[in-house]
Order: structure tokens, then sequence, then C-alpha cells
């Protein structure tokens, strides 16, 4: 029951982490000109890395807690950054015109056009880091809570789902702000 | 200030596009950039915006200013509003001293009434380049590139938007580009061969 617990808590948390890093890493003014995808996977990147760390080093249930954020970390940061990536060229084009050379203008988010692949990337990390934290646990000899952890899962994707129909309800409100 | 292209030149797909093109937009200049389909009007604006590099000659700020680049109010080729927010929203959204009402009122001027609350996806085409215009002239702004802003009015709506525009000018420096025949009735024209 904890660990299912601490991997909802984790991998929401790890979600919620992989997403502003990748809104703030892709916001119009840094990416209307050229921006490779390379260096937008860089959560990514760093999340393999952590992650592999972390199920390596961590004791018992730190082994659990830092698998299971950073897989949900990696998984949505990579959605968010792939939401981003097709995020209208053009309107971010108009946002660099409009919005330079006063850089502190430059904070509008086309949220309405990537929030269904930020909603997404959230239900794929849940079940994802789900399962990444049943195999911290089984690595760890802990195999009895492996059904809670998949039970963790389903439960991040019925949340995930709920949110997903929430915001599709209050869509077109705003994600703008200059 | 001014804004001075020197020599610019661009290709695509090894082609030329423009050909050693020099224009200086002063202060008060209002300049038609006139020329065929795929002459390069485009290219040439997209440059000075800074949307794009030429393969030779530059862009040239002149005269003392605080930043390294200069604002712009733009009109694109293509609308590029956001969609989910009304016309008044994405006029406002440029200018963050402004606000949705004013804007709107702003609207009004050129809009049927009402119009200025929906959203943008609502709009006729001729009502979005409409948009476009005001959101370009309602900010401060150094200088004002217009790409083809006309396009989709009939003549009624086009000379309401010029007739607009003349009344924003001010000492702004405006470009806007257009095929033959379809020039600015004042300011100066610019022939792209």
């Amino acid at each position: 029951m904890q660990a299912m617990i601490l991997t909802v808590l984790s991998s929401a948390a790890g979600s919620a982490a992989g997403c502003i890093l990748s809104l703030f890493m892709g916001r119009p003014g840094k990416r209307a000109k050229v921006d490779p995808f390379v260096k937008r996977i860089l959560p990514l990147c760093a999340g393999f890395l952590l992650m592999a760390l972390a199920i390596l080093a961590a004791p018992g249930i730190l082994k659990l807690i830092l698998s299971v954020f950073f897989s949900a970390f990696t998984v949505t940061g990579l959605g968010t950054a792939k939401g981003l990536e097709n995020r209208d060229q053009a309107l971010l084009e108009m946002a660099y015109v409009f919005f330079v050379p006063d850089k502190s203008r430059i904070t509008y988010i086309d949220l309405p056009a990537c929030l269904d692949k930020i909603v997404l990337s959230a239900m794929i990390a849940g079940p994802v880091s789900a399962i990444v934290g049943a195999a911290a646990l089984f690595a760890a000899g802990s195999t009895p809570s492996i059904p809670l952890q998949i039970t963790a899962g389903l439960l991040l994707l019925v949340l995930a789902a709920l949110a997903k129909n929430l915001l599709k309800k209050n869509s077109g409100k705003g994600g703008s702000a200059a | 200030m001014t804004i001075e292209a020197l020599n610019v030149s661009k290709n695509y797909e090894g082609k030329p596009y423009l050909k050693n093109v020099s224009l200086d937009i002063s202060s008060g200049s209002v300049i038609s950039v006139v020329g065929a389909k795929k002459s390069g009007k485009t290219a040439l604006l997209r440059i000075i915006m800074g949307l794009e590099e030429a393969d030779d000659g530059q862009v040239n700020l002149l005269g003392d200013y605080k930043y390294d680049r200069f604002n712009i109010g733009a009109v694109f080729q293509d609308d590029r509003l956001c969609p989910g927010f009304t016309a008044a929203q994405n006029v406002a959204m440029v200018n963050k001293r402004l606000s949705v009402k004013v804007a709107g009122e702003e609207l009004e001027k050129l809009l049927p009434a009402g119009t200025a609350d929906l959203p943008v996806e609502d709009l006729t085409p001729a009502q979005r380049r409409m948009v476009c215009i005001i959101r370009a002239c309602i900010i401060p702004s150094d200088v004002r590139l217009m790409d083809e802003p006309f396009a989709g009015m009939t003549e009624e709506e086009k000379e309401k938007s010029i007739a607009y525009i003349h009344s924003v000018l001010a000492n702004t420096p405006l470009v806007i580009t257009c095929l033959p025949g379809e020039e600015l009735p004042f300011g100066k024209t610019f022939h792209l061969s």
C-alpha cells in the first residue's frame, strides 16, 4: 500500500516537473528561430541517466521513489517537448517578432495547442512509471508489492483521463500571459 | 532611426529570390514594395524582421537605439492569429498595457459591432486581415511591416483599411508588400524585379 501511494505521488511530481521543464525550455522566444530537437530532449537524457543511477544506487523505498519520479519526468518531458515541437511554428514566429526586443514579454505559451500532448504524455507516464517502480521493487526483492504498483499505474491513468476531460471542458479559456 | 537593408540577397533551393536589394526605411517613410508573386517580397520582410538571414548583405539599424533589435508591428502573409482567442484578445495580447476592452473599441473602427468578441475562427478572411492590421498598428513600434495586408478584401474593405492605416501613421515608418497595381495611394513605391 505504501508503495502504491509513493508511486502515485512520485509519478505525479515527476510528470509535473517534466512538463514545467519542457514548457520553460520551449518558450516561443527561445524556439522561434532554430532549436534542434536534440536540445529539447534534454529532459529525456537527464531522466534516463538519473533513473539508472537511482535504481542502481538507492536503498529500499528510496529506490522506488526515485525510479518512479524520474521515469515520469522523462516520459512527460519527452511528450511535452514533442507537443511543443508540433506547435504552430507560425505562431512562434509571430510571438518572436512582436515580443522582442523586450524579452521580459516573451511569456506567451500557446497552451491550448499543446495541452492534449501534455495530458497524453502524463497519461502514459503514470503506468510507465508504475511499471518501472514495480521493476525497482522486484530488483530490491519486494515482489508482493507488484500488484499494488500495477494498481497505482491504473489509478494514475484514471486520474489523467479525468484531468483530460476537465481540461477539454475548460478549453479556449486561455493559456496566454504576455 | 533608420533601418537599412543593404545589398540583401537570398536564395531558396539554389534559385535567387532576392538579388542585391537595398532599401532605407527612415522615420516617417511609407514604402510600397511592389513585385510579382515569388519576387522575394516576403523574403525581404522576413529578413528585416529577423526571422531569416540574408545569404549576402545585411540589415543595419542606424542611429541611437536602446536595444540591438527594434520593435516591429507586423502583418504576416498568413494571419497568425491565436486560435481559441477572440479578436480583441488577439490584439490585446501583444501589448501588456492594453486591455481587451480597449482593443475591442479599436477593432470596432474596422469591424462590425460585436465582432471583436468573436473567436477569430468565426471571422471572415477579410475580417481576420483587419484584426492583423489593427494588431500591428496598435502597439508602439519602430516600424510597421505588412505583407500583402489587404489580401482577400473587397475594394470597400481595402479602402477602409487603408484609411485606418493612414490615420494611425504618425511618424512610424511603414512598409507594405503588394502586387503591381495595389500600391498605397500615398508614400513611395519600391519595385522588386
